[in-house]
């Protein structure tokens, strides 16, 4: 099941696809990934690659519940323009705020996205239902935070190559327990 | 923590099995580059894994330049426990990294002698601080000489596209 989901994604998200192009490669993904645990909330949480802006993909894809997918990873990739800017505007001194944690990124009317980014220019992108008031900025500070943990072990895995989709079982579960929590 | 000659004592190791191995395939320079290869290939992925860990608490670097000061700070300080001696830049790509007296080198003596010698036990470091700088986002091209034991320098050329 997961060799396929790994095909479905390299094959379509690698580059500017066009709104309408990855819609329809993103349907392959729907039909095949299994569906979690199902919450009162939606929650999507990616992790994407580093690299030039035109070869950002994903390294680990996963929501909470699984119908509505598309709609989520579109708006995942037009957050991350949103998400550029931000880097730019801290190198440019702009800004005088060099976190790591971006913040919102910006409000639709039923979700929220949280972006953050590290040195090693991995982005993390959360989508949060508007519903879910009772989520705090601090508890999505340490939701990332442990995400940036667990992406660091991931990193210093001898079996995972950089770059790579991410498998690991640990990761996996960590991902799990934390939408969970928030659902 | 660990005591830093555990790591030593491994790297001798590495290189010593790398070159016992060599002399039965190639004994001609064509051998010897496998060699470094591969110590400069281990180097990259623990520069890799290390470039992610290291920076964690750490704010984000808002240029090249602050990207090479943790290198010559905080990476060295986690495997070295010191600082590198100085660090200087042509701004235009350029960086040459400074150590006066390098861990790996301190133990083989000081002076002339063993300087043939020296250079394979640079390879793995070279990797080491290209990995780092990948992974941080700079492709680069990492070289090492040394003139006299245990001075030492890195030239690190950012390679951009």
């Amino acid at each position: 099941m997961e060799g396929g989901l790994n095909q479905a994604w390299k094959s379509s998200v690698r580059g500017q696809a066009s709104a309408s192009a990855t819609v329809k490669r993103l349907q392959e993904v729907v039909c095949q990934e299994t569906a979690s645990s199902r919450g009162p909330g939606g929650e999507r949480v990616l992790a994407l690659g580093p690299g030039p802006p035109e070869e950002n993909y994903p390294l680990y894809i996963r929501s909470v519940p699984t119908e509505n997918e598309l709609k989520f990873h579109y708006m995942v990739h037009t957050s991350l323009d949103v998400v550029d800017e931000k880097i730019s505007a801290m190198g440019k001194a702009l800004v005088d705020q060099r976190e790591l944690y971006l913040g919102l990124l910006y409000p639709t009317e039923d979700y929220k996205v949280y972006g953050y980014v590290t040195n090693s220019k991995v982005k993390f992108v959360m989508v949060v239902d508007s519903s879910n008031t009772a989520l705090r900025d601090n508890e999505i500070r340490s939701m990332f935070r442990k995400l940036h943990n667990s992406y660091t072990d991931v990193m210093c895995n001898p079996f995972y190559n950089p770059g790579d989709r991410i498998q690991s079982r640990a990761f996996d579960s960590m991902v799990t327990s934390m939408m969970i929590q928030v659902c | 923590m660990v005591d830093p000659v555990v790591f030593e004592l491994l790297h001798t190791e590495m290189v010593a099995e790398l070159w016992a191995h060599d002399s039965d395939l190639d004994p001609g320079p064509g051998g010897q580059k496998t060699s470094l290869l591969v110590l400069e290939g281990m180097g990259f992925r623990v520069g890799q894994a290390l470039g992610e860990r290291l920076p964690r608490e750490m704010l984000a670097f808002r240029e090249e330049l602050d990207v090479l000061k943790f290198l010559c700070k905080d990476l060295w300080g986690a495997v070295f426990q010191k600082q590198m001696d100085s660090l200087r830049t042509n701004h235009q790509g350029t960086y040459v990294l400074q150590d006066s007296s390098f861990p790996l080198l301190v133990r083989m003596g000081s002076g002339l002698q063993y300087l043939e010698e020296a250079p394979k036990f640079l390879a793995f470091t070279c990797g080491l601080l290209r990995g780092t700088l990948s992974t941080l986002g700079i492709k680069s091209l990492v070289t090492a000489s040394v003139a006299a034991l245990p001075a030492c320098k890195f030239q690190v050329v950012i390679q951009r596209s």
